[in-house]
């Protein structure tokens, strides 16, 4: 769905939250891992060993909020149930870096996107829920993704960015079947 | 023409029944088989007819014997036209010889061409009869007629018609019997007719059967259980037979859009477990060919049955011809090696389907298996086809697979096969190049190792003696395959009576080749005579390409629509052995 | 449809995919429709082993070996029939097909045609991207007259575009949605009771090529929910598709009709009474 009609789910116990918040970082790694694979298969080590280093940083935080988890019996929520595509679909992002060339400051500049899409989604997810708990809990992980995004900016401005014209690519796509 | 002596071979009698559409004469031609079947005799019938859909003019041609028989003489012992329009056209097929019978009805002019060819004229009060009958026809007329002359009796016509005709109530039936008894009274001022030896004694075991209905008995017996086809003559009395039967083994006929989908519909059931098989024709086989060799690709067992008519394009749907076996052998593109097989006579379109699909099972690949129009629409009276049972082989299936490698490169080159449905055997079934497993590969390894994979499984399999039907001894040998054999071995019996040995070798197995087999079948031989119902000589090419042939090699390659018959063969040896 | 067997634990989308890397360009739509397939397989806890994936030629094609499922992928145009052969023979499995637009209204649009007759309990996922991408982006059947970048349709094809719903409406499809890429959760949903109805079920999915229509990236802001709900009514289905603009996404039609399904129970168990026919 567009932006314009993405809202907050109105999320009112911590195991509603922590099966959310599961899914929604599981996805992450799930994406970050198809695109090393994609990156991988296209050639392109340097993306891929950032998006390796995505997936892994991804799945640690993936665990602790597992471990937030422990002895809770946690909701199914339906996949169309989730209501925050746009914060952590790389896929479906209209901008052009996607791309088979493209470079660690793009990859870097996707995960920061995302980052700062789950500050948004679980700062109003706090605001708007009744649960004191899980205002808690979700203020805990709007802040660790905000560190998070904080070492990606570090991280990021150890790359120039894109000079114009990083996507030329002289040869022309390879015909298959 | 010469005929052959009469000495030696089998004795029969031959029948032409000639008449325009809505005179019956298939029913009469039917009937007087299924008697003389009943009376102990052998016998087969064919049909020739013109192009319209209903009306115009049909034959039905019949041989009768006390031997097996599965090819026309040279010459018709009886023509008997129900009326004479547009007889003429016939006059290709049906040749006759000083002796024969010319039998029109009573009034009628024959046409030019009728009464020009050579035979003894006469005319019976057919019409006459009949409408002396209340609800009397013409058609029951002749064939009491008929069955008088070659001395059928009464009793037996009756029982056959009473039986055949329940559907129609009493009152046709009576009709019926009294046109057969008055036509039985009109024949007395006619000639004897050559005696043919006393019919044996029928037990439960002789059979009336057409080699299309014989291929899907086969078929059934061979565990197909899965059939998708588009109509196409003469291919189609195979689907239509086997449609109901299939309701009744726990299978079933899918009819598809086209061919494309047919042989699709195919290896989607066959992947899923089910063996499978379509039934077409020349155009069908063409369109099918590119799913056939995704079928050797993906190693997905199937069979095709082509029931081979005349061509190119839509060529003479209606008449036979051996001219398939190109396209058959050669047809798909990239090295794609599988099974062609072939039957020999009506009866062993049984055996061969059965084999076909044994064969195409074990292996996984597709068969072909190449029938034509004069064995798929010939009905004959035969000993009832033996049951075979394959001891060993079948599909080999994956069990409980640890890693499973649907594509693992063995010493058989069969790779067990894991169904769908069991667990940790997924995988994709591919036609682009794969590696073991089965993912895309487009490696020079990958490729060498499957395709040497692939052949090796065929080529490695031991196909016992159903490679060919071999027969006799002597210096001389006859090479053919399918339809043609009925006409090889009736001319060799004649050269064998006069004593001369001459061999046969009929190919069943085409694809994989067999040259050591062929090699020893021919030990000793100095000259080869290659016989094929086909213009090209195409099976004499192939021959000439994968096998080491002795001595002198001669072929006689008649395109369709006639067949060939055992006269040319025989003239064909004797004036070579003359030489 | 038949319900085939499931697993009791919670499935998750990954359980279905398998180790192998997808060949697509990155940013490729199928990525997004490989996700919501896992997804909806997941949602239904199907049993892996349950489930067979058949597809055509071309880039979608290459979808089933990237799922745990049994996959064919067979020859350019014939994903359906292959499909339709393997549910009549195997009505316990979960049977689906895949492909894209050319492999399925154009070399393969008479399949597709008479498999919406036909009517049998498979579900055909279609991710159109208006071009052919493996031979280097031609023109498709859904490619509008006036794109001319492909060499062989110098100014365009100057062919009217196929409308896939329409066609799937009127030869008889007992299910018809559209989804897109761009959602790949509400393309699990659409795909999940694509599967569930019985009969024949068409999901039309938007899925961008990046590579030879990047144009396409703007069709995520193009797509939008049909204002309103699925309908058994096949000419409302019509009415609604005379206004249809390619971007409405949702379930547009269910219909009623019973799936093709033969009875395969055997009524005899040996040939003897076959046989008997024959005898004289």
């Amino acid at each position: 769905m567009s932006d314009t009609q993405w809202q907050a789910p109105g999320i009112n116990s911590k195991a509603e939250l922590l099966a959310q918040a599961t899914i929604m970082l599981d996805e992450m790694v799930e994406r970050y891992e198809m695109y090393a694979d994609q990156m991988e298969v296209a050639n392109n080590p340097e993306a891929t060993k950032l998006f390796i280093w995505l997936t892994e940083k991804q799945s640690q935080r993936s665990a602790i909020v597992k471990q937030l988890s422990a002895g809770l019996k946690l909701p199914h929520i339906k996949p169309w149930n989730y209501n925050w595509d746009d914060a952590v679909n790389l896929q479906t992002q209209d901008n052009h870096v996607a791309h088979y060339l493209m470079q660690p400051y793009q990859v870097l500049a996707l995960a920061i996107h995302v980052e700062e899409s789950a500050i948004t989604f679980f700062n109003d997810v706090a605001t708007e829920t009744a649960d004191p708990e899980v205002t808690r809990i979700a203020i805990e992980i709007a802040k660790d993704a905000h560190v998070f995004a904080d070492v990606l900016k570090k991280k990021q401005r150890q790359y120039p960015e894109p000079e114009p014209g990083w996507d030329d690519d002289p040869d022309p796509p390879l015909v298959q079947e | 023409m010469a005929t052959i002596p009469q000495t030696g071979i089998k004795p029969s009698i031959s029948i032409a029944i000639l008449g325009s559409g809505g005179s019956g004469v298939m029913t009469t031609g039917s009937l007087l088989l299924d008697v003389a079947g009943r009376a102990g005799w052998y016998g087969m019938m064919t049909r020739s007819a013109g192009p319209q859909i209903r009306g115009g003019e049909a034959a039905a041609l019949l041989r009768l014997s006390p031997q097996p028989t599965e090819t026309h003489k040279d010459h018709f012992d009886v023509l008997l036209a129900l009326d004479w329009l547009n007889a003429d056209r016939f006059v290709s097929e049906v040749d006759l010889n000083a002796q024969s019978l010319v039998i029109g009805d009573e009034g009628k002019v024959m046409p030019g061409a009728i009464a020009g060819l050579s035979g003894n004229h006469f005319e019976l009060p057919l019409s006459g009869t009949a409408k002396s009958i209340k609800g009397g026809r013409i058609n029951m007329v002749a064939l009491g007629a008929l069955a008088a002359m070659i001395g059928l009796t009464l009793e037996d016509v009756i029982k056959v018609l009473t039986q055949s005709l329940q559907r129609k109530g009493p009152e046709a039936i009576n009709a019926s019997i009294s046109g057969i008894q008055a036509g039985s009274h009109i024949v007395d001022s006619l000639p004897a007719l050559p005696t043919i030896g006393a019919a044996q004694a029928t037990g439960r075991n002789r059979w009336s059967i057409t080699g299309n209905e014989a291929t899907g008995l086969g078929a059934i017996r061979g565990g197909i259980r899965f059939v998708a086809a588009y109509p196409i003559t003469p291919a189609t009395e195979v689907l239509e037979w086997m449609a109901p039967t299939l309701q009744k083994v726990g299978g079933v006929l899918v009819q598809a859009e086209d061919e494309l989908a047919s042989i699709n519909h195919l290896i989607g059931s066959s992947f899923g477990g089910t063996p499978s098989m379509t039934a077409t024709s020349g155009p069908g086989l063409s369109l099918m060919t590119e799913s056939i060799g995704l079928a050797v690709a993906s190693e997905t067992p199937l069979v095709i049955v082509d029931v081979m008519r005349g061509g190119p394009s839509t060529g003479i749907p209606t008449k036979s011809e051996q001219s398939d076996l190109n396209i058959a052998l050669y047809g798909l593109h990239g090295d794609a090696p599988h099974l062609v097989v072939a039957p020999n006579s009506v009866g062993d379109c049984v055996f061969t389907t059965q084999w076909a699909t044994h064969l195409a099972e074990t292996l996984q690949t597709a068969c072909i298996m190449l029938s034509d129009q004069f064995m798929g629409q010939t009905r004959a009276i035969i000993d009832r086809p033996a049951d075979i049972a394959f001891v060993s082989g079948g599909r080999q299936l994956a069990s409980k697979p640890d890693v499973y490698f649907r594509y693992a490169v063995n010493d058989s080159g069969i790779s067990p096969m894991s169904l769908p449905g069991t667990p940790d055997g997924q995988y994709t079934g591919d036609g682009l190049e794969h590696s073991p497993s089965g993912t895309p590969s487009s490696r020079a390894d990958d490729h060498i190792q499957q395709l040497d994979k692939r052949k090796r499984k065929l080529d490695q399999f031991n196909y016992g003696d159903h490679w060919a039907l071999t027969e006799g001894s002597g210096e001389m040998a006859v090479i053919t395959w399918g339809s043609s054999t009925g006409a090889v071995q009736e001319a060799l019996a004649t050269l064998r009576a006069q004593g001369q040995e001459v061999r046969l070798v009929s190919l069943r197995l085409l694809s994989p080749i067999q040259p050591e087999r062929l090699q020893r079948a021919l030990q000793g031989v100095r000259r080869i005579l290659v016989v094929e119902q086909c213009h090209g000589a195409q099976f004499y090419h192939y021959l000439r390409a994968f096998y080491q042939l002795p001595g002198v090699v001669k072929s006689m390659a008649i395109p369709g629509p006639l067949m060939i018959k055992p006269s040319d063969i025989y003239h064909e040896l004797q004036s070579w052995e003359s030489v | 449809m038949m319900e085939t067997a499931t697993s009791c634990t919670p499935m998750k989308p990954k359980d279905y995919k398998s180790g192998v890397k997808p060949v697509w360009c990155p940013g490729c739509g199928d990525f997004s429709v490989l996700m919501a397939l896992t997804k909806a397989l997941a949602e239904m806890r199907l049993a892996a082993e349950q489930v067979a994936l058949i597809s055509g030629i071309g880039c979608s094609s290459r979808l089933p070996a990237y799922l745990n499922v049994y996959g064919f992928h067979s020859v350019h145009g014939r994903a359906l029939p292959v499909a339709t052969g393997l549910k009549i023979a195997r009505p316990d499995l979960t049977v689906l097909a895949a492909g894209g637009d050319g492999d399925g209204f154009s070399i393969g649009g008479n399949h597709f045609m008479h498999s919406c007759r036909r009517n049998v309990d498979i579900t055909y996922i279609v991710m159109d991207n208006q071009v052919y991408g493996m031979t280097k982006g031609q023109a498709s059947p859904t490619t509008d007259p006036d794109w001319d970048h492909s060499k062989l349709t110098p100014g365009g094809t100057k062919v009217n575009p196929y409308y896939p719903l329409v066609i799937a409406l009127a030869s008889g499809a007992n299910f018809i949605a559209r989804a897109s890429s761009s959602d790949p959760n509400g393309a699990a949903k659409v795909i999940v009771d694509a599967i569930r109805h019985p009969g024949f079920s068409f999901v039309h999915i938007l899925s961008p090529c990046i590579t030879f229509r990047p144009e396409q990236r703007d069709w995520k802001k193009m797509v939008r929910p049909a204002p309103v709900e699925a309908t058994s009514n096949p000419v409302t289905a019509a009415h609604r598709l005379m206004t249809d603009d390619n971007f409405f996404l949702g379930t547009l039609y269910k219909g009623n009709r019973p799936p093709y399904q033969p009875d395969l129970t055997p009524v005899i168990d040996d040939l003897s009474s076959i046989e008997k026919d024959f005898e004289l």
